[in-house]
C-alpha cells in the first residue's frame, strides 16, 4: 500500500518568506519580486485542474481552501471532489496531520522529500517548484539575457537535493512580474514550464492568480487558479493547533 | 482499338474457351491462398519492431490466449476453470499446440519463496505478523502494519501509476473477500467449513489471491500458452476450433457462468472467420444489388449477365494470379474482391451503355460491337490503364502491404478490363440475341440527368456553386476533427468473441491484453529496465523475472533475517475468546474498516474522483463523501460485525478462530522456511517459460499498457515511454502503430502519386489547362465536403481505409473526364450529360453499392468503415460530377443560348 502525497505544498506559495538583495543586476531584480509578493500569512480558495494526459484527457478537479503562515505552516481543506470535502491537512514543520471527515480519525504523514513530486494531488507541480519563498534566497541568479519583452534569469538552486540542474525566469520588463519559468535537468533538459499570468495586488502582494505548468515529460498538465486570497490577515489559531484544526 | 475488334470477330470461340479454362485453373488454385492478418508480416522485415519480434519469437511464444470466466460465484468459477483446465490439458489432439495451461499461482512455490521476494523492510513489517495468530491479535497486527504503510514513517511513495492504483484496487478487493469469506463460515459452517475457509483468508492476508480475479470478484483470467508463433494460421484454426468446443460444453455445464477468449491468438481465429465471410457475403451482395439495377437500366438482360460473368472472370483470373505468385493476401487485398466489383464493372457498364444504344439504334451484334469499340473503348481502356498506373505506383513506397495492394489492385483492373472488352464481347457474339425478342421489364431512361445539366446553363450556375460554398463553409470546420483509429481491436470483428471479451478484460482489470515485451541478455539489464517500466504512469502490469529474484545482496540480508526469526519462532496457539479478546477483535474489524475508508480517501487526492481504489471501497463498503454516506456498498466488514455480535456468531468464531490460527503456523513454518537464495530453478516450469528462454540466455519483460492507452494519444504516450526506455520494446501494439503511421506516411506519397497521374492524363486527354483546372476544383470541394462528413458520421481513418483513399480520388477524376470529355465532343453541357450520364452514374452506382455492401454486412470493422468512406466519398464525388461540373462548365466555357450544333453520331463515333 502507497502513500499518497499532499497539496500541502501548494500553501507555502502564499505564505510569507524572507529574502536577500544581492549585490548583482538579476538578485537585486529577483529581491524586488520577492518585496512584492512577501506576506506574514495568507488564506487563499483556489481550484485545481490536472490533466495527465495533456487537455484532451480526463481532468480531476478540486477546490481547495487554505491558510498559510510564515514559510512552513499551512493547513487546508478539501470543498471538492465530494468524496473528500473536508479533509483537512495540517503542516507544521513537515509534520504532517490528516483529518478524514469519513472515519473521523486523525493521521500523521510523514513530509516527502524535497525532490519528490507531489504528484498526488500536487499534480505536475513537485514540492520543489512552489514549495520555495523566495527567488533570490533559493537560487544563486544571473542575467542570461532578454527576449526583447522580458528580461531572462538563470537561477541555479542552492541546494543540492534540487531536483533542477536551473530555472530560468522570464520576468516581464515593463511589470517586472515573473511571467514564465523553464526548469531543466541534467537527465530530461528542458523537462516543465510554468506560466503565470493575471497578477493583481491584494492588501500590498502581487500574485498570479493563474498558474499552468506543462510537463513536457509526460504531457501532463495542471492549472491552479486562486479564486479569493487575503493577506497578512488575523487567522484563527485553531487552523494551527494540532488538537483544534479539525473541529 | 479497329484492330482488337476485327480479330475478336474472327476469333471469339477461342476467347470464351481460355475464359473457361482461366475459371477452371483459378477455382483450383484459390484454396492455396493463404490470408495474413499479422502486422509483422506487413511491415519490412529490417524494421526494428520486426527484427525485436523476431528475436523474441525465437526464444519465446509470442502468442497470447487468455480464458475468462465471469460469473457471480466465486467457488464456482473456480470449479469451472478448473475443470476447463484439465479437459484442455487432457485433449491428446491439443496436447502437441499448448505449451501450458497457468490456470493459478503455484501456491506451493509462493509460500516457499514469498519472503525472498519481498525487499528486506517489506519483509520485516510481514514477520510482525507472526507474532499473534489469535485473531484479534493478528488483525491488531496487520492494522498496524497497514497505517505504518499508507501513512507513518515507513510511508511509502503516493500512488501514481495505472499498475499501483490496480494493485491497491486488488489489494482492497482481497481483504474484502477475506472479510466476506469469514461471515459466510460463521453464517453457515457446513458450506464454508471453518478449516477450509480459514487457510483461504490467511491466504488474502498473507500472499494475497492465487487467482486471477478482477477487483470485484466477477471474472477470472487464466492463460494458455500456445506452443506455436502467432503467424502459424493453421495451428491458430485447430487449437481455436478445439478451444471453441470446450467453451461451449463448459457453458452448458455450468449455465450461470460465461467463458470467453481474448488475446492475439482469438484475435487472429476471428479474424480469420470474418475475412472469410466478407469475401464473400457483401460481394454476393453487391452482384445481386448491381444485376437488379442493370435490369431496369439496359435493354437486354442477357447482355448484362454476361458483363457480370465477365467480371466474374476478371476476379478469378486475379484469384489464379494472386495464387500463382504471392500466394498469400493480407489485411488490404483480402478486400480486392469487392474492389473489383466496384471498379471492373464499370468499364462492362461503359461498354454495355454504347452497345445497348447502338443495337436500339438497329446495329446487327457485330456492327454494334465495333461501333462500341470505337465509341468507348479508347475512352474506357485509357481510364483503366491510368487507374492500374496509379495502383502499380504504390509499387514505388516503402510498405510490403501497400506494395502488395498496388500489386493486386493493378493486377485486378487490367485482368478485368480485358475480360469486360474482350470476353464480354465474344460472349454477345457467342450467344447472340434476336432483335425480335420482346422485353418484359421496363428501362429506366436516363434523359433526366440531361434536363439537370440543361438547368445548370441558366441559374444553376450561380445557386450550385453558392451551396456548395456554404457545405464547404459548415464542412471543412470538422476538419479538424479526423480521427485515426490505433486500437487494432476497434478494426477486428466487434461482435466476435476475441474483441467483446478483450473490452470486458479492458474494462474489469483495467489493462489491455495485448502486452508488448522486450527481451535481455543478462539479469540485471531486466532488473534496470523493470525498474524503469514500473515507474511509467500507463503501465498497468509487469511480468518479469526480477519480480521474483531480487537482488544477491537483498536475498542474503532476507536471509539472515528470515534464520534469525526462524529460530526464535513459536507457533501461536490462541486460547479460549475472551470478553477483552472479543472487544478487541471487534474493534480490530472497525479498524480495517476505517483504514479502507482512508485508503480510499487517499487514492481520491492523489488520483481523483472515479478511480479504481475509490470504487473499490465504494462497491465493497459505502460510497463515501466526506463525512456523509453515499449509496449503499455490500458492507462487508459491518456484516462481519453484526454476524459477530450475535450469540451464534461469537460461539462460531472459536472455531474459526482455531482453524485460522493452524492455517496461520502452517503458513508461517514455509514462509520462514528459505535457508538459501531463490534462483532461475526454482520457479516452477510454466511460470519460467514466460520469462527465461529455455537456454537460459535471454530473459522477457512483459508489459501491459492499462486500458486508457488504447486512445491514440494513450497509444501514442506509452509507445514512446516504451521507446524511451528501451527501443526493443516490441508487440502487437507497437507494431500495429508502426504499421499504420507507415501507411499514412505512405498514402501522402501515393495519393499525389496518383495526382500526378491523374493530372497528366486529363492535360493529354483535354489538351487545355483550363478544364483540368475545372476538373481540379471540382475533386478539390469533393475531398473537403467528404473529409468534412467523416466525422459526423463516425467515419476514422485506419490502416486499411486510408488505402482507399486513392481510390476515391481516382475514381472522381474518373467522373469528371467521362464528362469533359464528352463536354468538349458535343459542346453542350446538357448533351453531354445526357450522353455520358447514364455511364458516369450507373458506374458511381455501382461502385457505391459493392463498397456499401461491406460498410453494410461486413463483419471486420475495418471493411465496415471502409465501405462507408467509401459509400460516401464515391456518393459526393457523383453529386459534385452532376453538379458543379456542369455550372463550372457552363460559366466559364459556353454562355447561356449558344450551343454547338454538331452531328451527335460524328461526336460518338468520332
Amino acid at each position: 500500500m502507497k502513500k499518497i502525497g499532499f497539496l500541502v505544498i501548494l500553501l507555502t506559495v502564499l505564505s510569507g518568506g524572507v529574502w536577500y538583495v544581492q549585490a548583482d543586476e538579476a538578485a537585486e531584480l529577483m529581491a524586488r519580486i520577492d518585496g512584492k509578493q512577501y506576506s506574514e500569512n495568507s488564506q487563499t480558495r483556489m481550484y485545481m485542474r490536472i490533466y495527465p494526459d495533456g487537455r484532451d484527457g480526463e481532468v480531476r478537479e478540486y477546490r481547495v481552501e487554505s491558510y498559510g503562515r510564515g514559510e512552513t505552516d499551512s493547513y487546508m481543506v478539501f470543498l471538492e471532489p465530494r468524496s473528500i470535502r473536508g479533509l483537512r491537512i495540517l503542516e507544521l514543520e513537515e509534520d504532517i496531520r490528516v483529518f478524514f471527515p469519513s472515519t473521523g480519525r486523525i493521521r500523521r504523514i510523514t513530509g516527502d522529500q524535497k525532490g519528490g513530486s507531489a504528484g498526488g494531488v500536487g499534480g505536475d507541480f513537485s514540492y520543489e517548484d512552489i514549495g520555495s519563498g523566495s527567488y533570490s534566497k533559493d537560487y544563486r541568479l544571473s542575467m542570461e539575457g532578454d527576449d526583447g519583452v522580458h528580461h531572462i534569469v538563470r537561477g541555479i538552486p542552492l541546494d543540492p537535493e534540487s531536483n533542477y540542474l536551473y530555472l530560468l525566469f522570464y520576468i516581464e520588463k515593463k511589470s517586472e512580474q515573473v511571467r514564465k519559468v523553464e526548469y531543466f535537468t541534467r537527465e530530461e533538459g528542458h523537462k516543465k514550464t510554468l506560466r503565470l499570468e493575471n497578477f493583481s495586488t491584494v492588501q500590498g502582494v502581487e500574485m498570479p492568480s493563474s498558474m499552468e505548468m506543462v510537463n513536457h515529460e509526460d504531457g501532463g498538465i495542471t492549472i491552479i487558479e486562486i479564486a479569493a486570497a487575503r493577506y497578512n490577515i488575523n487567522i484563527d489559531e485553531k487552523f494551527f493547533n494540532p488538537n483544534r484544526f479539525y473541529r | 482499338m479497329k484492330k482488337t475488334a476485327l480479330w475478336l470477330l474472327r476469333r471469339y470461340r477461342l476467347v470464351v474457351l481460355l475464359a473457361l479454362v482461366v475459371t477452371a485453373a483459378s477455382v483450383l488454385c484459390a484454396g492455396r491462398i493463404r490470408i495474413v492478418t499479422d502486422a509483422k508480416e506487413m511491415l519490412p522485415q529490417d524494421n526494428p519492431y520486426v527484427q525485436s519480434f523476431n528475436r523474441i519469437t525465437e526464444d519465446f511464444s509470442s502468442a497470447t490466449l487468455l480464458i475468462t470466466v465471469e460469473g457471480e460465484d466465486r467457488r464456482d468459477m473456480i470449479d469451472a476453470a478448473r475443470s476447463l483446465a484439465e479437459a484442455i490439458q487432457g485433449d491428446f489432439e491439443m496436447a502437441g499446440l499448448i505449451e501450458t495451461v497457468n490456470l493459478q499461482v503455484d501456491r506451493e512455490f509462493l509460500y516457499r519463496w514469498a519472503l525472498m521476494m519481498q525487499d528486506s523492510a517489506d519483509l520485516e513489517k510481514t514477520l510482525r505478523l507472526f507474532e499473534d495468530f489469535s485473531a484479534a491479535g493478528f488483525f491488531r497486527l496487520y492494522n498496524d502494519n497497514l497505517e505504518d504503510t499508507y501513512s507513518g514513517e515507513e510511508g511509502e511513495d503516493e500512488i501514481d501509476s495505472s499498475r499501483e492504483e490496480r494493485e491497491t484496487a486488488g489489494f482492497l478487493a482481497g481483504i474484502g473477500e477475506a472479510a466476506t469469506l469469514m461471515r459466510l463460515s460463521l453464517e453457515d459452517p457446513s458450506a464454508y467449513p471453518p478449516e477450509a475457509t480459514a487457510g483461504e483468508v490467511a491466504d488474502f492476508f498473507l500472499t494475497g489471491d492465487t487467482w486471477n480475479f478482477d477487483r470485484r470478484g466477477s471474472m477470472l483470467v487464466f492463460s494458455i500458452v500456445p506452443a506455436f508463433q502467432i503467424d502459424d494460421i493453421e495451428e491458430t484454426m485447430v487449437l481455436m476450433e478445439k478451444l471453441d468446443g470446450y467453451l461451449q460444453e463448459a457453458g452448458k455445464a455450468w449455465p450461470g457462468l460465461i467463458f470467453g477468449y481474448a488475446g492475439d491468438v482469438p484475435q487472429n481465429y476471428d479474424e480469420q472467420i470474418a475475412l472469410g465471410s466478407d469475401a464473400v457475403l457483401p460481394s454476393i451482395l453487391a452482384l445481386l444489388v448491381i444485376l437488379v439495377l442493370f435490369l431496369f437500366s439496359f435493354r437486354s438482360i442477357r447482355v448484362v449477365v454476361m458483363a457480370i460473368a465477365s467480371l466474374i472472370l476478371g476476379i478469378l483470373a486475379t484469384v489464379l494470379v494472386v495464387a500463382l505468385t504471392i500466394g498469400s493476401l493480407n489485411l488490404l487485398t483480402s478486400l480486392f474482391a469487392v474492389l473489383l466489383i466496384g471498379l471492373g464493372i464499370d468499364f462492362g457498364i461503359h461498354f454495355i451503355t454504347n452497345y445497348d444504344r447502338f443495337r436500339g439504334e438497329g446495329m446487327e451484334n457485330p456492327k454494334a460491337i465495333s461501333a462500341t469499340y470505337r465509341s468507348a473503348g479508347k475512352a474506357v481502356a485509357l481510364g483503366a490503364i491510368a487507374t492500374a498506373i496509379a495502383f502499380f505506383s504504390l509499387l514505388l513506397t516503402g510498405s510490403p502491404a501497400i506494395r502488395q495492394f498496388g500489386a493486386v489492385a493493378g493486377t485486378g483492373v487490367l485482368l478485368t478490363l480485358g475480360s469486360e472488352l474482350i470476353v464480354l464481347p465474344a460472349l454477345i457474339l457467342l450467344f447472340p440475341e434476336s432483335h425480335e425478342r420482346k422485353r418484359r421489364l421496363p428501362v429506366i431512361s436516363y434523359r433526366g440527368l440531361g434536363v439537370m445539366g440543361g438547368k445548370m446553363k441558366g441559374k444553376g450556375r450561380w445557386i450550385v456553386p453558392a451551396i456548395v460554398l456554404i457545405c464547404l463553409a459548415l464542412l471543412v470546420p470538422n476538419l479538424g476533427r479526423l480521427g485515426f483509429v490505433y486500437d487494432l481491436s476497434e478494426l477486428g470483428p466487434q461482435n466476435s468473441v476475441s474483441v467483446r471479451t478483450q473490452r470486458k478484460i479492458e474494462e474489469k482489470f483495467g489493462l489491455s491484453p495485448l502486452p508488448v515485451m522486450v527481451s535481455t541478455k543478462s539479469l540485471e539489464e531486466a532488473r534496470r529496465l523493470t525498474e524503469e517500466v514500473k515507474e511509467v504512469p500507463s503501465v498497468g502490469a509487469v511480468s518479469s523475472v526480477t519480480e521474483l529474484i531480487r537482488e544477491e545482496a537483498v536475498q542474503d540480508k532476507n536471509l539472515l533475517i528470515l534464520a534469525e526469526n526462524r529460530a526464535q519462532w513459536q507457533p501461536s496457539v490462541p486460547g479460549p475468546l475472551s470478553d477483552t479478546a472479543y472487544e478487541d477483535l471487534l474493534y480490530e474489524i472497525q479498524r480495517l474498516e476505517w483504514n479502507m475508508i482512508e485508503i480510499g480517501d487517499l487514492s481520491v487526492t492523489a488520483l481523483g474522483e472515479g478511480n479504481m481504489v475509490q470504487m473499490q471501497r465504494d462497491e465493497m463498503i459505502r460510497e463515501v463523501l466526506g463525512a456523509e454516506t453515499g449509496e449503499p456498498g455490500r458492507e462487508v466488514f459491518r456484516r462481519l460485525l453484526r454476524r459477530l455480535e450475535t450469540v451464534e456468531g461469537r460461539e462460531g468464531f472459536e472455531d474459526f478462530q482455531k482453524a485460522f490460527a493452524e492455517e496461520l503456523n502452517r503458513r508461517a513454518r514455509l514462509l520462514l522456511s528459505p535457508d538459501r537464495r531463490l534462483t532461475e530453478e526454482d520457479i516452477p516450469v510454466e511460470l519460467r517459460g514466460d520469462m527465461l528462454s529455455a537456454d537460459k540466455s535471454s530473459y522477457l519483460l512483459v508489459v501491459s499498457p492499462d486500458s486508457d492507452s488504447t486512445t491514440k494519444e494513450g497509444l501514442h504516450r506509452f509507445r514512446a515511454a516504451m521507446e524511451e526506455i528501451d527501443p526493443g520494446f516490441t508487440g502487437t501494439i507497437p507494431i500495429f502503430v508502426e504499421w499504420t503511421h507507415s501507411i499514412s506516411s505512405e498514402v501522402g506519397k501515393a495519393t499525389a502519386l496518383i495526382a500526378l497521374v491523374f493530372t497528366l492524363l486529363m492535360l493529354v486527354s483535354f489538351r487545355s489547362i483550363q478544364h483540368t483546372l475545372i476538373a481540379s476544383a471540382c475533386l478539390g470541394s469533393a475531398a473537403l465536403l467528404m473529409f468534412g462528413l467523416f466525422p459526423p458520421l463516425g467515419i476514422r481513418f485506419n490502416a486499411t481505409n486510408i488505402m482507399i483513399l486513392p481510390l476515391i480520388f481516382g475514381l472522381g477524376i474518373a467522373f469528371q473526364i467521362h464528362i469533359i470529355h464528352r463536354f468538349l465532343q458535343v459542346g453542350d453541357v446538357e448533351t453531354a450529360l445526357e450522353r455520358s450520364g447514364k455511364g458516369v452514374l450507373l458506374s458511381g452506382l455501382t461502385t457505391m453499392i459493392g463498397f456499401g455492401s461491406l460498410g453494410l454486412i461486413g463483419a471486420m470493422k475495418a471493411a465496415q468503415q471502409l465501405g462507408l468512406m467509401l459509400f460516401v466519398g464515391i456518393g459526393i464525388n457523383l453529386i459534385i460530377a452532376f453538379t458543379l461540373l456542369p455550372a463550372l462548365l457552363s460559366w466559364i466555357d459556353r454562355p447561356v443560348g449558344e450551343e454547338l450544333h454538331t452531328d451527335s453520331r460524328k461526336g460518338e463515333l468520332g
